[in-house]
């Protein structure tokens, strides 16, 4: 799908968990997986903590967001089917401004947290996301919104459409 | 055959206690061949309950409501299964062809107890800015009501309204549609298989797989014989990652691809 | 402020207690566990903050969102409790970090072990005894639980013992036992299609003086041939766009009911 070799884009403020781990990387057939995000890359805890659950037999890349938009730029994955898991689509905005080719982004789960607003059943977004998603699909990105593989395609802008 | 009383008050209660089960101890209650071995036992045909339980485990093999989906209840499916299929004196194919619609229906009670549970969750906010600590248990504990009745009603009005059910289902199902089940029950764990294999790292370890099936197919080997066999393989698997652990502890020092910092 | 060691191991106690039997009774799709996290908080937290203030703060900060496999919470909440006992209020920030942070991961852990792969162990062996009318199957599992209860309770002692420790300790050997696992359910779920799914071919051809019966051809062939097939097609049916689970079921109650019809499968 990609040519930098990101072939999955999921947006999951829990990161790798239960869902992404079993389900997402089968379903495409992950080689790696890469969460980018500034307090992982900076936390050993929870870096251990992410490895324990990266499936066997897959690469890991726990990194901050401009080492990866300076991997990925500079072709280090081409080749391989990178799993790419963002915390938040504020951090999408940024891989975007920095020049990597997303393709679609998925969401997962966003929790409800003080001033979410609910858009779909687990999603919840603060105003400055719900921004970023607006600006993802000005951008020319897909937005969906799949929990499990076995979902059925879910467009995203159709909810933010529904709140305004 | 009439179904007595204290058999739908022992169902409906073994349902309401099997839902709060999987979500806390999970000693196994909420699984489809506990159900059906139950309702077996309570109605008096512990095979027919173990057959129409297996049949529905099978079904959801490694099935769970990861991050709070949602997934067939096919635990109160089984309850209802067994006990009307001895209502009715039919065998386990009608069980099956009750139960595994029933059990996908049932999914909707699962998303609205979790639901009603929200209001739960309000009334807990409140009371967390006046520090109201008994009033917080309290309602937390309510919860286990909704779960509960959640699965408990359903079984109970089946079951209570179980001899109109089966008359009509008898008068109405011909014997097509009965051969037919019977062959459902046959094939429907292969889709819990299916399902399964999506879940497991099957391309990757396909060779086990294809060796569990030489192994019952051709050679016939009871399952817990093949359990022996896949736990030697998982040995020799655990030993072996051991030793790669080792060597990519050392390459990563010297900037191997695998491991990202 | 720095609290000295108020927390007893009753009080441990109380909230492993608390955890094990009631922990997700209000779960909800708002905040998950965060309420049942915060239920089992209480004995603790009224021990360590007998300011109103700082109980609000405390209570607050337990409700919010939580969502974990709730076997391996007991870790951070063992982890959580030693934090608090230390340092008081002020740990509360640090507390919800490693609550949110170790809560995807633990959960990912657990699901995949203990979710998927040893209940398709332990069930997959279930349901084929209890097809050949055998309950082993329930008492394999009442052991499994047996021990998982136990191991909550070590879980909670040693997050209280040694904090995150165990999560960086623990990490490469989970993820080994983790495949290792994976492979003694494979080995499993390969002998269950042969064992489990049944598919005869009743169809019986007869010219002139030769009866052949199709299925016995079949069984030549390969045995469980059919039951092979059918995994395969649902297994690809069910990497079709669009396909769910339950869908896929129907396919099969469509399929049974047609082919059981007409006498091709009985």
């Amino acid at each position: 799908m990609s040519s930098n070799g990101i072939i999955h884009v999921r947006i999951d403020d829990r990161l790798i968990h239960g869902q992404v781990a079993v389900f997402w990387c089968n379903a495409v057939n992950a080689t790696r997986i890469m969460v980018a995000n500034d307090d992982v890359a900076a936390n050993e805890l929870q870096k251990s903590a992410l490895r324990l659950v990266v499936p066997a037999g897959l690469s890991s890349s726990l990194i901050s967001v401009d080492t990866a938009i300076a991997n990925i730029c500079a072709g280090k994955y081409i080749g391989q089917k990178v799993i790419l898991v963002l915390k938040s689509p504020l951090d999408a905005v940024r891989m975007l401004r920095g020049g990597v080719e997303l393709g679609i982004v998925n969401s997962g789960n966003l929790s409800v947290r003080e001033g979410t607003v609910n858009l779909k059943k687990n999603i919840n977004v603060t105003t400055a996301e719900l921004e970023a998603f607006k600006q993802l699909h000005a951008a020319g990105i897909k937005l969906t919104a799949k929990l499990v593989p076995d979902n059925a395609e879910d467009d995203l802008m159709d909810y933010i459409k529904k709140l305004e | 055959m009439q179904i007595a009383l204290w058999q739908v008050l022992a169902l409906s209660l073994y349902a309401f206690l099997a839902i709060n089960d999987i979500i806390h101890m999970d000693l196994g209650l909420n699984r489809p061949l506990f159900a059906g071995f139950f309702a077996g036992l309570v109605m008096g045909d512990i095979g027919l309950g173990l057959a129409i339980g297996a049949t529905l485990q099978l079904m959801v093999l490694g099935v769970a409501t990861f991050g709070g989906s949602s997934m067939p209840d096919f635990m109160s499916a089984a309850l209802i299964g067994t006990a009307l299929s001895v209502i009715a004196n039919e065998g386990m194919e009608f069980g099956i062809g009750l139960a595994v619609p029933v059990g996908m229906l049932l999914i909707q009670l699962d998303v609205f107890a979790r639901f009603i549970n929200t209001f739960i969750q309000h009334r807990a906010d409140a009371y967390t800015e006046k520090c109201e600590l008994k009033k917080i248990e309290r309602i937390h504990l309510l919860g286990l009501f909704t779960w509960g009745l959640s699965r408990a009603l359903p079984v109970a009005i089946c079951l209570i309204f179980g001899n109109e059910i089966t008359q009509t289902l008898t008068n109405i199902m011909p014997a097509w549609l009965m051969s037919g089940l019977k062959v459902a029950g046959g094939l429907l764990p292969a889709v819990g298989i299916a399902i399964l294999l999506k879940y497991l790292p099957t391309k990757k370890y396909i060779p086990y797989m294809l060796f569990g099936f030489l192994l019952a197919a051709y050679l016939k080997i009871p399952m817990l014989g093949i359990a022996i066999a896949g736990v030697a393989f998982a040995i020799l698997v655990f030993g072996r990652s051991g030793k790669q652990a080792a060597v990519v502890g050392s390459l990563a020092n010297e900037g191997g691809m695998d491991e990202d910092e | 402020m720095k609290m000295s060691d108020k927390i007893t191991s009753k009080d441990l106690r109380k909230v492993r207690y608390r955890w094990l039997l009631f922990g997700e009774a209000s779960w909800n799709y708002e905040k998950m566990q965060g309420l049942g996290y915060c239920y089992s908080m209480i004995p603790v937290l009224k021990k360590l903050y007998t300011n109103k203030e700082d109980m609000k703060i405390a209570l607050k900060t337990h409700n919010q969102f939580f969502n974990c496999h709730q076997e391996f919470t007991e870790i951070i909440l063992g982890a959580d409790i030693a934090m608090e006992e230390k340092n008081g209020i002020e740990s509360m920030e640090a507390v919800s970090a490693v609550k949110t942070g170790l809560m995807g991961p633990l959960a990912g852990i657990g699901d995949t072990l203990f979710g998927v792969i040893a209940n398709t162990i332990i069930f997959s062996i279930g349901s084929y005894m209890a097809l050949q009318g055998n309950p082993l199957g329930i008492w394999i599992n009442l052991i499994w639980a047996a021990f998982r209860i136990v191991l909550r309770g070590w879980f909670l002692k040693t997050g209280y013992r040694d904090g995150t420790k165990i999560v960086t300790s623990m990490g490469a050997t989970l993820n080994r036992i983790t495949e290792a696992a994976s492979v003694l359910g494979l080995t499993v779920v390969g002998a269950l299609i042969p064992s489990v799914i049944r598919a005869n071919i009743p169809l019986v051809f007869e010219a002139g003086e030769v009866t052949m019966e199709l299925q016995s051809v079949i069984d030549q062939m390969m045995p469980a041939l059919i039951p092979v097939l059918l995994v395969v097609l649902v297994y690809w049916l069910l990497g079709r766009k669009g396909m769910s689970s339950s869908k896929a079921i129907l396919i099969v109650i469509a399929i049974s009911l047609v082919l059981g019809g007409f006498g091709i499968l009985g």
